[in-house]
């Protein structure tokens, strides 16, 4: 069997079947099938950009299923829904969860503000002190502390030493000469600090980005289940972190937060992995179980159209015909054991198309060849 | 009738996940020692003490308690006979130091307490899955030793039997113990499920077992 497939050869430009999605590249972000799930997405996109209230959304599916997908696919402002006809650009940020649950709050909170970028935060900080004439006292009345709204109101300093310092005093790491440099008593220290940073820096990019944000940031954070290797000193704070974040952000502030688990459907164990505090604050849930065959074809059918060659004039199916495919969809999971979703959809169809192609020079692939196929060892 | 106490035997792995587990803010296997008659064997001790200026501190003050009277810390002189000449029927691999050493001894001496008729029946304390799906089941279930429990299992019985912990620490200490990455989630994989689908099954499992069990004491007068 050879690996190196000739996709032009199939009427494709590209290899439509990654198992992982791209995140790099725009154009090969498609969104095939699965309409129910974009329109609940857009939904909760839609009234996020509509309107100030903060939103945490709980996006529940097997692994496998498209949320990390999803997370890329509305994170690029074009595949957001449109909003009184205006295509608005909120900042948008994918975080992961962190793995290891000694340090999380500091890893996480670590990561929101390198993905939202260290140029990015000085520049907003700038155009709210240039738009605001107390800014000052104004940061004051959105923070508990005095030393934390100093250190943002720093940020837009033109002394490129003293942002600097700032930084390193947001980061937890203030030294004793740099506090008193930057007229400061303490660095950010407690988890209620990183999630009032937070805060106020979500405030700062929803109103005074130069660009149209719509108002919004919009935090994914991915892979919510590793919360099961936390012990309890490593789960309370982290769980109470996203809940101050939330909690301390009434406004502007949109959490996704994406679940993977085999039986999405069996809320009283996620619960209990995430904790009644955190289910409580869900306003919306989007839940994607396994696929139907229907699903799965329609899954396929559009992903081997938007990938075809500008020639390509054979059945859409091509390299398969509906029995072959549904013959396919009904065998694999039965063998595997494993359900239909995404990213199962892609693997067997890409084992089937390299284990036919030197075979099949313009043939389909036949209900012959797919039921000669092992799927048993498919994890 | 008496106060009976449960004749435990606990391996090295659980020793390990329950030294890492706080109830009532100390070391889990405290309360185990308090409320269960505790059988080891000298394989387990020796592993505490072994390499001691590495080892985790929390397994030195177990190494010290095993030293102690908290546990029996057996040994029979019939180890290698019943080995080579018995449980080699039901262990299929090469019987070698370190290899399961701390089961394999502790069945071994569970089964000579048993013939000598100095307990009846024993519940083997073990996380290692693999080692239970091997061979332990087999032999519990040829010889009718008692039963074999793992450490969460451990924790419900001791939950049902004591109230000097509350539901909410209970809830915690089986919270933490399942979020040990050593501890064997096997049990609850089915095919297509990664370690965390298990895991959360594993949990939500436990933690429901634990309601139970909170209701019966809630209604049991």
């Amino acid at each position: 069997m050879s690996d190196i497939i000739n996709w032009p050869k199939l009427g494709l430009r590209i290899n439509p079947f990654k198992i992982v999605p791209d995140k790099k590249s725009r154009s090969k972000l498609v969104w095939a099938g699965f309409l129910d799930i974009k329109t609940k997405f857009n939904q909760i996109l839609t009234q996020s950009l509509s309107d100030d209230s903060s939103i945490l959304a709980l996006i529940i599916s097997r692994y496998g299923g498209g949320k990390t997908h999803a997370s890329y696919f509305f994170s690029f402002k074009e595949n957001l829904p449109s909003v009184n006809n205006k295509n608005l650009n909120p900042t948008q940020l994918i975080v992961k969860t962190p793995q290891k649950g000694v340090g999380a709050v500091q890893e996480l909170y670590e990561t929101i503000i390198e993905s939202i970028k260290w140029k990015n935060i000085s520049n907003v900080v700038q155009n709210f002190l240039e738009i605001e004439e107390n800014g000052l006292e104004q940061l004051e009345a959105w923070s508990s502390s005095e030393d934390i709204a100093r250190l943002i109101f720093l940020l837009g300093d033109e002394n490129d030493d003293i942002v600097y310092e700032a930084q390193t005093a947001l980061l937890g790491n203030g030294s004793k000469s740099s506090m008193k440099t930057l007229r400061i008593r303490r660095a950010v220290s407690s988890n209620n600090d990183r999630a009032e940073v937070i805060s106020i820096l979500v405030r700062l990019l929803s109103l005074y980005n130069n660009v149209d944000s719509g108002k919004r940031v919009i935090i994914w954070i991915d892979e919510l289940e590793s919360l099961v290797y936390y012990t309890s000193k490593e789960y309370r704070p982290f769980s109470q972190f996203l809940r101050e974040l939330f909690d301390s952000s009434p406004t502007f502030l949109t959490l996704m937060l994406n679940f993977s688990f085999s039986d999405p459907t069996d809320s009283q164990n996620i619960e209990i992995v995430l904790g009644k505090a955190l289910i409580d604050r869900v306003k919306a849930q989007i839940i994607f179980d396994e696929a139907e065959v229907e699903e799965a074809i329609s899954y396929l059918l559009e992903m081997l159209d938007y990938h075809r060659t500008e020639e390509f004039n054979r059945e859409p199916l091509y390299p398969f015909n509906d029995q072959s495919i549904r013959l396919l969809f009904a065998k694999a999971p039965e063998e595997s054991g494993n359900p239909l979703t995404p990213r199962t959809i892609n693997k067997w169809v890409l084992k089937a198309i390299q284990e036919t192609q030197e075979q099949n020079t313009d043939n389909i692939i036949s209900e012959e060849q797919i039921e000669s196929m092992d799927f048993s060892a498919e994890l | 009738m008496g106060n009976k106490r449960l004749e435990i035997f606990i391996d090295t792995n659980t020793f390990k996940h329950l030294a890492e587990v706080e109830i009532n803010r100390k070391p889990s296997y405290q309360k185990i020692f308090e409320i269960f008659n505790v059988h080891t064997c000298s394989a387990v001790k020796k592993e505490f003490g072994y390499k001691a200026h590495i080892r985790d501190p929390r397994h030195l003050i177990l190494s010290k308690k095993l030293s102690g009277n908290s546990a029996k810390v057996l040994r029979t002189r019939k180890m290698k006979k019943l080995e080579t000449l018995w449980l080699s029927r039901f262990y299929k691999k090469a019987i070698e130091n370190g290899k399961d050493e701390s089961e394999r001894n502790l069945v071994c001496i569970l089964i000579e307490l048993i013939i000598e008729r100095k307990i009846t029946r024993g519940i083997l304390v073990t996380d290692d899955y693999t080692a239970r799906t091997s061979f332990l089941d087999a032999i519990y279930k040829s010889f009718m030793l008692g039963e074999i429990w793992n450490s969460a299992d451990l924790l419900i019985h001791l939950y049902l039997i004591t109230s000097s912990v509350s539901y909410k620490s209970m809830e915690i200490a089986l919270r933490d113990l399942i979020a040990i990455e050593s501890m064997s989630w096997k049990k609850y994989k089915r095919t297509g499920d990664r370690e965390q689908d298990a895991k959360i099954k594993m949990i939500g499992d436990y933690v429901n077992r634990l309601k139970e069990i909170k209701i019966l004491k809630e209604n049991y007068v």
